[in-house]
């Protein structure tokens, strides 16, 4: 391709870009081409004009539901909160070596004094000295013992927060409700899937609680690198009597693009390849 | 004064105009001087301009995601996904080459179009005929939209009817080129073909509407 014709190429990827959207093998090929003729990029302004033709179709502007609005500023809360401790570690790592440069928005909460960091390492170290000690020597050896100091672990984030945290970061989520094969009217949760960070999660509400003895249930992923098949198994898990769960999805191969998603009842420990005799619940995208 | 500045000289700018005669028009500079405000302070770290921007844009979001996106749910979980994309990017903002109001629609496209390309249409309940052009106010009900948006509406109604019902189908109801495809009865190349020509052509003029206005003005 000659300088003319890549141009023409580039200019074509950058209105279908702007209208359509791209796959993945034109988005490969514009990444390339933008970097060649960045100037013919910046110049084109077709982002621009779909949005101000989308614009002009808005004749009737309305207002948005109370309950998606408080999610939007619940969201916000969230992130402006991570952005904050973000520009809070970077400035905690950065000020030993500039101390004039100052956070761009001045902190009001509680922030841990530098030397916190090493005191409570220092104390982590005492503690497994303490402990290789009493394993090595054993408790009647030792004659007097110091009380090292105690570490409160930071709680785990539940997976609701989890899911919460993941929902807000992530860009590709696949999102589709869980139905219940027999009676597909029966809704019984969501599950979302991301693929560019390979997790996902599973919601459940009225799913039947399992004996986790007897058997657990398994989630299958129909995605476009597996044939059918063979889905990607995605992890073994128990429902408990109220039938709500958050589970995070543990796939075992890469996803892509996945298609649907399959909750079958396996023996203890799951199986490699479901011979799908109960199929409690689908998740089709 | 805005009507001061230079920034129509330069043909990439015209988008800026919206402010200035907005002020000219309608007499309305305190409400677009604090408009204009709300992405700078939102990536100077003023969390209250998250509300003002909820105020001044969100309705519009809401209503660009519910016309691309039939499913309700859907379409709620893209505006959160639009507005954290707002949040995240408000410090790219430039006020020489858009306004906010095409800057928050430019980034709400990005996210439908995301969307839409994940998932299977189902094509509405509406009539091809009333899903194609229905210029801006025709029916009474318009909405204080950007100037460039009027001026879009005005370039799309000067173009080819193929062209325009590309563009109407693709960039308002989210089709994909192949759906135009089957609904419009034409090749998939056709289509992309008429894509690209048209939005150039509404570009161009849309370009050559904030020349003249830019030397009208300086004038």
């Amino acid at each position: 391709m000659n300088e003319v014709e890549m141009k023409d190429r580039l200019l074509e990827l950058l209105t279908y870009k702007s209208v359509f959207g791209l796959d993945d093998d034109e988005s490969v090929e514009l990444d390339a081409l933008q970097r060649t003729f960045p100037k013919l990029v910046e110049e084109s302004n077709f982002d621009e004009t779909a949005a101000a033709i989308a614009l002009s179709a808005v004749t009737e502007v309305e207002e948005m539901p109370l309950a998606l609005k408080s999610k939007v500023i619940a969201d916000a809360s969230k992130f402006f909160a991570e952005e904050e401790s973000d520009e809070q570690l970077t400035f905690d790592k950065t000020s030993r070596f500039s101390q004039n440069i100052k956070p761009a928005v001045e902190k009001t909460h509680w922030s841990m004094p530098p030397w916190l960091g090493w005191a409570l390492a220092g104390a982590a170290c005492v503690a497994l000295i303490a402990n290789f000690w009493v394993a090595r020597i054993g408790p009647n050896e030792i004659v007097s013992v110091t009380p090292t100091p105690t570490v409160t672990p930071i709680a785990e984030p539940s997976n609701a927060e989890k899911l919460q945290k993941f929902l807000a970061s992530s860009k590709d989520l696949v999102k589709t409700a869980w139905t219940d094969p027999k009676d597909e009217s029966q809704n019984l949760g969501e599950v979302v899937w991301s693929d560019e960070k390979q997790q996902g999660y599973m919601v459940f509400k009225g799913l039947q609680a399992n004996d986790a003895q007897k058997e657990v249930y398994q989630l299958w992923i129909f995605d476009e690198t597996q044939d059918e098949k063979t889905p990607v198994d995605g992890g073994v898990f128990n429902i408990g009597k109220d039938g709500e769960a958050i589970i995070p999805i543990d796939a075992k191969l890469k996803v892509k693009n996945p298609k649907m998603f399959a909750i079958t009842v396996e023996k203890p420990g799951g199986v490699v390849v479901s011979k799908r005799e109960k199929i409690v619940a689908l998740g089709k995208v | 004064m805005l009507f001061e500045q230079s920034t129509f000289q330069h043909p990439a700018r015209w988008f800026n105009i919206e402010t200035s005669v907005r002020e000219k028009n309608f007499g309305i500079e305190t409400y677009d001087f604090v408009a204009e405000k709300i992405l700078e302070r939102i990536s100077s770290g003023d969390q209250t301009a998250v509300n003002d921007c909820l105020d001044q844009y969100g309705g519009l979001v809401w209503s660009l995601a519910k016309r691309m996106l039939p499913d309700k749910n859907d379409a709620e979980d893209a505006v959160q996904e639009i507005f954290i994309e707002v949040w995240k990017n408000a410090d790219r903002f430039d006020e020489t080459k858009s306004s906010e109001t095409t800057f928050i629609a430019m980034i709400a496209r990005r996210r439908l179009i995301d969307r839409l390309r994940k998932t299977t249409r189902q094509p509405g309940q509406d009539s091809l005929d009333e899903m194609l052009y229905e210029p801006t106010g025709a029916d009474g009900r318009e909405v204080h939209t950007s100037i460039e948006a009027k001026r879009a509406a005005k370039a799309m109604n000067d173009l080819r009817p193929e062209q325009r019902n590309v563009l109407q189908l693709s960039i308002v109801e989210g089709y994909s080129h192949s759906e135009i495809s089957e609904v419009m009865g034409i090749p998939l190349g056709t289509v992309k073909t008429h894509a690209r020509r048209g939005l150039m052509e509404v570009r161009n003029a849309l370009e050559a509407d904030s020349s003249r206005s830019g030397k009208e003005v300086s004038a």
